[in-house]
């Protein structure tokens, strides 16, 4: 494997980080709406936009099948809100329903235009899984084109997004139209899905729309920092997958591409501020230090029976109050200057230690 | 009940609210007083939340007609601020506390407009007339129940609205926090503000409220607490559960 930047992997590089930026703006919106399964399904509703276009021009130009594609993906939305306005289905009764039936119908057209002679070699299946080096430089410059259509809507209408998402009701009776909101989100969220297409693919564009915002909640607890964060998260794979992919004989760009924004995500599962691995490391610090409390405390009980606070024990006595402390807290306790110990087995509470006890206990209480 | 037209701040007409053929509210007439606190209450299922999200357009009405001040809602909603239920929305919501009261803001600045600073000014005198002026930066996952209630409280301060329609602004807070709020309706009683709140605890109606409207479903009664809040009433709005309604009001 060798990494050779020429300029189809340079138009590449580019595109995929176009993808990059806006799919890292709509993931955050996706998200935080808690549809990010609906980006699933609009994308596989792209694949026979894709097909009837092609067929009824019998031209493979990207803008031409995109726009196929977009019209698909907008059916496919308006399908899916009309069944869960109108029906007794659910939500992810109407997704499922949609997805399966226009990819079905999307596989089926693909397999019709792959044998038809003249279309053979028409690369409608890179659709499938992306292609990024069948990217022309046209092409670049329609991404770019909406890409910053994209980014000037979402400034534009930052707070109205904002609070369309975190209390639709009370945004309502600030006098703003919901519906109208919804729309212009949703079309945006079509556009970026498509414009992926050619690079991730139908099966996967929607890990684009899930995993870079859920990567990026992790680490931010701002809207702004947030989608900062998940574009550079998206952009980060896209550009490592398009050098993966394109160092690697005939490697589709779409899986490397999710393969690498998976990493970051259990990445961050794991190591960010709400992962796993930090929450269990802040749980065990503070059943230490409850531990270590609560040996102060006993020691404190213990020694009030007598005249002298500082009163030593043989630590065997606080079995009785919930258990023999280990010796390291112990020792951790006695160098902190706490407690001292008179032979093996005997501990008292210094000066300081009183008086952190007691500073406990007058907290607890 | 008072008739004369300019003391009545939210008129509500034939109000009928159905899904499907189950009717959620049925007929409702209901004028609310200016500079009153008013209570609606009635059992789980009555409608209480219905009404005002139906009031406010939130929930298209099946029938039925809302004036403000003599004018329909559509045009006034600059005069009415909205407090939905606390855990209608998301608190995990990537945000802080001065964000959410900015909300509020909104609807002054329309379309497209950021607040600014004079916006800004108005959030934190909000917060401070709620006691959280020091939260303003505080993520909103990190708040307690009555925290989150009164910054709900503060975004719908900044509005300066002149009627408050509060959904259980009770449920689920702390003492202070309950004293704290009707410490700031009856503020804004006094500074001839319409209030108008969603109630759960029939034990403290006469404390805190003028005015009490009995729903359940159809409109069962309304008018001052005192000549409402009656035995037969609270009967007709709970059905046959009486020696709940005895004791809870007493």
């Amino acid at each position: 494997m060798s990494i050779v930047i020429d300029y189809p992997v340079i138009i590449a590089l580019i595109g995929t980080g176009l993808i990059g930026i806006t799919s890292g703006i709509i993931s955050c919106y996706s998200v935080l709406k808690e549809q990010s399964l609906l980006g699933d399904a609009i994308a596989h509703a792209a694949l026979p936009g894709l097909c009837i276009a092609f067929l009824l021009t019998l031209n493979k130009h990207p803008i031409i099948l995109l726009a196929g594609a977009i019209s698909a993906g907008l059916i496919g939305t308006l399908l899916i809100s009309t069944i869960i306005q109108k029906s007794i289905l659910k939500e992810d009764t109407a997704l499922g329903i949609i997805l399966s039936v226009f990819f079905g119908f999307g596989t089926l057209l693909l397999t019709m235009i792959q044998k038809i002679p003249t279309a053979r070699q028409s690369g409608l299946d890179t659709y499938l899984f992306g292609n990024a080096s069948s990217m022309l430089a046209s092409d670049i410059a329609m991404m770019g084109i909406l890409s910053v259509m994209i980014i000037a809507v979402t400034i534009l209408c930052w707070k109205e997004f904002k609070c369309l998402i975190f209390d639709g009701d009370f945004f309502l009776t600030q006098g703003f139209s919901k519906t109208k909101s919804d729309i212009i989100l949703t079309i945006l969220t079509v556009v970026t899905i498509i414009i992926g297409l050619q690079t991730v693919g139908v099966i996967l564009m929607s890990a684009m729309i899930i995993a870079p915002a859920t990567a990026a909640k992790l680490w931010q607890k701002k809207l702004g920092p947030m989608m900062l964060l998940s574009v550079t998260f998206a952009i980060i794979s896209g550009l490592l997958g398009v050098l993966i992919s394109s160092a690697t004989h005939r490697l589709p760009t779409g899986p490397t591409i999710v393969t690498v924004i998976s990493v970051i995500v259990i990445f961050s599962l794991f190591f960010s501020p709400d992962g796993i691995v930090i929450q269990w490391v802040q749980r065990q610090r503070n059943k230490r230090a409850i531990r270590i409390n609560s040996i102060l405390i006993n020691l404190y009980t213990l020694a009030k029976t007598h005249d002298n606070l500082c009163h030593p024990h043989n630590i065997e006595t606080l079995k009785v109050l919930g258990g023999i402390p280990p010796l390291h807290l112990l020792q951790k306790l006695e160098r902190d200057g706490l407690i001292v110990h008179h032979n093996d087995h005997d501990w008292g509470l210094t000066e300081t230690g009183i008086s952190k006890a007691i500073h406990i206990l007058q907290r607890i209480h | 009940m008072t008739t004369d037209p300019t003391d009545i701040a939210l008129s509500i007409k034939d109000l009928t609210v159905a899904f499907d053929k189950k009717p959620i509210l049925w007929d409702i007439d209901l004028d609310i007083p200016k500079g009153a606190l008013t209570a609606i209450v009635g059992p789980n299922g009555a409608g209480k939340s219905t009404l005002l999200k139906s009031a406010l357009n939130i929930i298209s009405p099946t029938a039925g007609r809302v004036d403000v001040f003599g004018q329909p809602i559509k045009r006034q909603l600059s005069q009415i601020a909205y407090i939905p239920q606390r855990n209608s929305v998301d608190w995990d919501f990537p945000t802080n506390v001065l964000d959410v009261v900015l909300m509020g803001t909104y609807g002054d600045l329309g379309w497209f407009k950021r607040p600014g600073k004079t916006e800004t000014e108005r959030a934190f005198s909000a917060l401070k007339k709620v006691g959280m002026d020091t939260f303003s930066d505080r993520q909103i996952s990190q708040l307690s129940g009555g925290q989150q209630q009164r910054v709900f409280l503060a975004r719908a301060l900044v509005q300066n609205a002149s009627i408050y329609l509060m959904d259980e602004p009770f449920v689920g807070v702390d003492a202070v926090t309950e004293t704290a709020i009707v410490d700031v309706l009856k503020q804004l009683r006094n500074e001839q503000k319409t209030i108008v709140v969603v109630h759960h605890d029939l034990q403290t109606i006469n404390d805190y409220f003028d005015w009490v409207f009995l729903l359940n479903v159809r409109q069962i009664a309304f008018g001052k607490v005192q000549e409402t809040l009656t035995e037969e009433n609270l009967r007709l709005t709970y059905g046959g559960r009486h020696s709940f309604i005895t004791q809870s009001h007493q």
